[in-house]
């Protein structure tokens, strides 16, 4: 198999296949503006798992070493560019409402059988937009109906079963960077070393031997890294979200429910699950490993010295993180409930939260990935792009028409920021990439 | 024999600490070099650096602003040719290869990469190790996936086989299968294996030199048999009647040996590990009635003894 199918994952080409079939009901239906919203999330899916893989690929440490391993990267990249070509067949206009519908509960049954967290998360969203196109403001009902069994689900997620809430991979280096090494046992070993004494000749330094290996494991950045790095198949949540804040924004906009009370409340519900789901899910995963975290980095000399601060700064950001959310959750909430604010203020105030949010995230860009742009730059990058989008939006200074097109550019713009962002990475850390053979 | 790898004033440093310190080292066609260092001597920064993996210190004020120079086959290790590069075979100490390819899928796309690449052998170590081909990479456990990294390696006969610890993980019969394919390799004299290992078994099984890395420096690099031979123990025992200052004085004039490397004392006991390269006049320097035993050390001694 060529290198170019290998970076297809399945996942990703049904999830592709799955929103550019609900594209094609919407082109159908007459909705075109929700069928390119459509695309543009089928397109996020698809170039952004095949960018999560490819980095990995281009990250082989000894690639450098690998004769035309550069060459043949370039090659995939370039057979993929033709074959991606294909998912356009889809767009066969022909009514199969009731197929779509098999669709979905085929779709449910798949995702708990193999269970990708992203997947969950992408087709509700997919799901989502659908339903607010293809019903009207009679059947908005279907829409709170999603949007609550898509809450608890977001919201439930952590505690199902591992398989559901977790993919394989990132199970397996968490079990392996719990397993790897025991810190205590390390400890007694540094003790040890360090209170040995030999007879040496004299000129020879007397020197202290530590581990390198179980340095290198337990080091508190090699941990958070690790806890960061972990992230391969949830980065497309944090493309999501935001998009569906914008995307929602816009529809409601376009079909004017935000003038009937109970879409605006299913609005404000779907702003809020959106900021739960954005630090809900990540916020548990790391309070869980802060334990093992903590517990380990108490026992390492490491962290009384050069990286305690750094150690100090990740925490302090982690556990703020999550009080500011649910604080501004509650906050937001309660505005809306008790004040006769506008619902341009408040979603004003919600984008200022995100920025808050950016704000943090580019700190703990900064703070932990000095010299990285990975999973975070690709975060980073989608929250600027959806500013763009959700400002102009939501102070109407735009008409819903315009917004939706300009929500629309703004949406390939960031797959061409996320793609750069690839290339970026390419130019950085492959030597390969540029050889000068 | 061709020169295969020069390292000339090689020096690396990990913020304050540095790691090796203007190490000069060779290596020839048909060495089959074990390489020995405690855990965090460098062992395997030496061998990053050696490849280009790492880039090295440019330059250090005992070295008079000179840079280091490493060569593979000629060509700066920073800039290797293709051709070059499908001599290079290189195992590191954790699996690195894609996580979400399958093993099948590696091995066929790191095949594309080498025209020497033989199926057979691929097939044939596959099986003896009884890799699962249709599993991912993450999937694997650390022996099975240290095992995909070293067919990766194999399959192409390399000119020049680097290894870091290759058989820390594997099972003892995926042990023996490896080092017969390093001798199997190593037969053909154009080759060079390096292999860095804490198993000193392996290493007196399959090499014909030792290096051992102490301090920064190859502390010393040569053959297996010559080592051996050239590195003793003599236990000097003293008459218990000396006072403690007298044997403060004894030891002091054995270390001052010019072949003595090391020594420590246990009570009256004066422990002193010797290089043979010259005649040791022993005799001279100790009081009457010391009793001296020459104690012929195992490889792990040696080790032990020069790296305490």
């Amino acid at each position: 198999m060529r290198l170019s199918e290998q970076l297809i994952s399945g996942w990703s080409l049904f999830w592709t296949i799955a929103l550019l079939f609900f594209a094609v009901l919407a082109v159908m239906g007459d909705h075109y503006d929700a069928a390119l919203i459509l695309i543009c999330i089928a397109s996020f899916s698809y170039w952004g798992s095949i960018a999560a893989r490819m980095i990995t690929v281009t990250q082989l440490p000894h690639a450098s070493l690998i004769p035309n391993y550069a060459r043949k990267t370039k090659e995939a990249v370039r057979h993929l560019l033709i074959i991606s070509v294909l998912p356009a067949l889809f767009f066969i206009p022909h009514p199969l409402y009731v197929l779509a519908c098999l669709g979905v509960i085929l779709s449910i049954m798949l995702i708990s059988f193999w269970s990708l967290k992203s997947a969950l998360i992408n087709f509700f969203g997919a799901i989502l937009l659908l339903t607010m196109v293809i019903t009207d403001n009679e059947h908005n009902w279907l829409v709170i109906y999603l949007a609550v069994i898509g809450a608890c689900l977001v919201l439930v997620s952590p505690w199902l079963p591992k398989r559901l809430s977790e993919s394989t991979a990132d199970g397996e280096k968490l079990k392996l960077l719990r397993a790897d090494k025991n810190p205590s046992v390390w400890y007694k070993d540094y003790r040890a070393a360090s209170s040995s004494e030999h007879v040496e000749k004299p000129g020879r330094e007397k020197r202290i031997n530590v581990d390198k290996d179980s340095r290198q494991t337990l080091s508190a950045h090699h941990l958070i890294d690790n806890l960061f790095t972990n992230r391969h198949a949830n980065w497309q949540l944090f493309l999501l979200y935001p998009l569906l804040l914008a995307g929602g924004t816009s529809l409601a906009i376009k079909y004017q429910w935000i003038n009937a009370e109970s879409n605006k409340f299913m609005l404000i519900f779907i702003l809020i699950l959106v900021a739960l789901g954005e630090f809900w899910l990540p916020l548990y995963r790391q309070l869980n490993q802060r334990k093992t975290l903590l517990t380990q980095l108490r026992l390492l000399p490491i962290f009384q010295q050069q990286n305690r601060l750094r150690t100090l700064i990740f925490l302090y950001i982690m556990r703020q993180q999550g009080k500011i959310t649910l604080a501004f959750a509650i906050f937001f909430f309660s505005c809306f409930l008790l004040t006769d604010w506008s619902w341009e203020t408040w979603t004003l105030l919600f984008s200022s939260f995100l920025l808050c949010s950016l704000i943090a995230q580019l700190i703990m860009l900064y703070v932990l990935h000095n010299n990285e742009f990975g999973e975070t730059g690709f975060q980073v990058l989608t929250y600027i792009g959806s500013f763009f989008i959700i400002i102009p939006v939501t102070t109407n200074a735009l008409s819903p028409n315009s917004a939706i097109i300009i929500f629309v550019s703004a949406a390939f713009l960031l797959a061409i920021m996320a793609l750069a962002s690839l290339f970026l990475k390419y130019k950085k850390t492959d030597p390969v990439w540029y050889p000068k053979h | 024999m061709t020169q295969v790898v020069q390292i000339k004033n090689l020096s690396k440093s990990f913020g304050s600490t540095r790691l090796l310190k203007n190490l000069d080292w060779e290596i020839q066609s048909g060495d089959v070099i074990g390489l020995l260092g405690k855990n965090g001597s460098g062992k395997s920064t030496l061998l990053s650096c050696l490849l280009g993996l790492h880039p090295t210190d440019n330059a250090t004020e005992e070295s008079s602003q000179n840079d280091s120079e490493i060569s593979l086959f000629d060509e700066p290790n920073r800039d290797l040719s293709p051709i070059v590069r499908e001599k290079l075979g290189y195992v590191p100490q954790t699996c690195s290869e894609v996580p979400w390819m399958t093993v099948r899928q590696t091995l066929d796309f790191r095949a594309q990469c080498y025209p020497t690449w033989n199926k057979e052998r691929e097939s044939k170590l596959c099986s003896h190790w009884q890799l699962n081909l249709d599993a991912r990479v993450g999937d694997l456990s650390v022996g099975q996936a240290q095992k995909l990294m070293l067919i990766l390696a194999l399959c192409y006969s390399p000119d020049l086989l680097i290894l870091d610890e290759p058989a820390a993980s594997l099972d003892p019969s995926a042990r023996r299968e490896l080092m017969t394919e390093i001798i199997e390799l190593a037969s053909d004299n154009n080759k060079a294996v390096v292999f860095s290992t804490h198993i000193t078994s392996d290493l007196e099984r399959i090499a014909n030199k030792v290096a051992i890395l102490n301090e920064g420096k190859i502390q010393c690099f040569m053959p297996l048999d010559d080592l051996k031979e050239t590195i003793t123990k003599l236990v000097v025992e003293l008459p218990c009647t000396n006072s403690e200052e007298e044997l403060v004085t004894e030891s002091k004039k054995l270390l001052n040996l010019p072949n003595c490397i090391k020594q420590y004392r246990q009570g009256n006991e004066i422990t002193c590990i010797i290089e043979k390269h010259s005649a040791i006049n022993i005799d001279a320097v100790l009081p009457e009635g010391a009793n001296v035993q020459d104690v012929a050390l195992s490889l792990e001694d040696i080790f032990v003894e020069l790296t305490r």
